[in-house]
């Protein structure tokens, strides 16, 4: 900490006013930055009037989930307490909110006149992917010297053990994956495609995702996922791709993309998703690393 | 177990809380009270206006169902008894649930001279 430098450890310390502005500012630019493609796009929007009170509030538990995961593994303040961890997760989702209502705003997409539901509807939906591009933004837009300045222990949680990465790669294929998720366009490329070419795509998604994490020497590759042997390279790769699915079927289901579709399809759907979902979960992953 | 939150940051949160827990209680609400009704479409017609050698109409539609209607289609038409004069149709691509949506239909006959009927033909389910 900046300030009153020097104690650690059971003495807590606040931030200094500028510092946590600072960080806001910070948040501001990463939730525009990561969420700004969805803000522009109408599948989204209307998602925001089409999805029942229910997905809507499904989703609201999702993303604060995601919140609370990203800010207690790679968060601005990581190394804080579980109550730090959900106050910050809280005070990311009303500035996410807030953010996104502005901009809707700005787009037309919010008018007078307009019920309720669909206000809140839009404002969840867009504000969720702001709130994690603010927390994001947030932890990795510092300044190296702020960043570095961590309170308390450096040795501590610094470098995220297999859970947290689980979950930040989780928060990565989620961030990548949303941006194409909401289109027409995986539905159609789920619906054009052989069996042939959804296998190709699913090999090229694990290639991928094994290239980045492995062999390209890609930022903080080898601090995060250094292997002596090929079964950690191959398990490594596996789990990633199993993510990777896991988050695209998850918001799929969202936008209600499976809704009417046989299983064929819906598969196809998430294996379209996954190849951006395969690539936020291993290059995102070490983009967003503490 | 200290809490280390400067002012700002408690203001934030306060703002954050009381946003989140009023937008989960709106939609538990929303939930509970819920029917499952199917998009129900309301048309009404204002008043008619001259234009362009012709007359225009503010056509309002409203859904009082629970589900969100895409591609409503509605029509209204002007009537002499059973015979039909004139026909008018616009095409809305989304009707939220409880939502109104207003547009314009176009005719040649002065529709004060006949019986206006409005009427939704129908939907698509998103």
């Amino acid at each position: 900490m900046a300030g009153r430098g020097g104690k650690r450890g059971s003495v807590a310390q606040e931030r200094p006013i500028e510092e946590s502005l600072r960080e806001y500012g910070r948040g501001l630019a990463g939730g525009l930055i990561f969420s700004l493609p969805l803000l522009y796009t109408m599948e989204v929007w209307w998602a925001g009037f089409i999805a029942r009170p229910e997905r809507i509030l499904v989703y609201l538990l999702f993303t604060f989930a995601l919140l609370l995961g990203y800010n207690r593994y790679a968060g601005m303040h990581h190394d804080a307490n579980f109550t730090e961890v959900i106050i910050d997760s809280v005070e990311e989702l009303g500035l996410g909110w807030i953010t996104a209502c502005a901009v809707l705003f700005l787009l037309g997409q919010l008018q007078g006149g307009m019920p309720l539901d669909e206000i809140i509807g839009k404002i969840t939906i867009e504000g969720g992917i702001v709130a994690i591009g603010f927390s994001v933004g947030t932890a990795q837009l510092g300044g190296v010297a702020e960043s570095e300045t961590g309170m308390g222990d450096k040795n501590t949680s610094k470098e995220p053990r297999f859970l947290g990465q689980l979950v930040i790669a989780f928060c990565g294929a989620v961030l990548f994956a949303a941006n194409v998720a909401p289109t027409e366009e995986i539905l159609v490329i789920a619906v054009e495609s052989t069996p042939a070419r959804l296998l190709g795509l699913a090999v090229a998604s694990l290639a991928l995702g094994t290239l980045v994490l492995f062999y390209s020497n890609f930022l903080r590759a080898e601090r995060y996922s250094k292997v002596e042997t090929r079964w950690q390279v191959l398990a490594g790769s596996a789990i990633t791709y199993a993510i990777a699915l896991l988050a695209s079927a998850l918001i799929l289901w969202f936008f209600g993309r499976f809704h009417g579709y046989g299983l064929a399809i819906s598969v196809g759907e998430i294996i379209v998703l996954g190849l951006p979902a395969s690539l936020g979960a291993s290059a995102g992953r070490l983009l967003l690393q503490p | 177990m200290k809490i280390r939150k400067n002012p700002i940051e408690w203001t934030v949160f306060g703002i954050g809380s009381v946003l989140v827990l009023g937008v989960m209680g709106i939609l538990i609400l929303e939930w509970v009270g819920a029917d499952q009704r199917p998009a129900d479409i309301e048309v009404t017609v204002g008043d008619p206006v001259p234009s362009n050698g012709g007359y225009r109409m503010l056509v309002r539609a409203r859904n009082i169902g629970s589900a969100t209607a895409e591609q409503v289609r509605i029509e209204v038409l002007l009537r002499r008894g059973a015979q039909s004069v004139e026909q008018a149709e616009i095409t809305l691509a989304f009707l939220p649930r409880r939502a109104e949506r207003k547009g314009w239909v176009f005719f040649r006959n002065d529709p004060r001279r006949f019986q206006v009927l409005a009427r939704p033909v129908g939907y698509q389910e998103p």
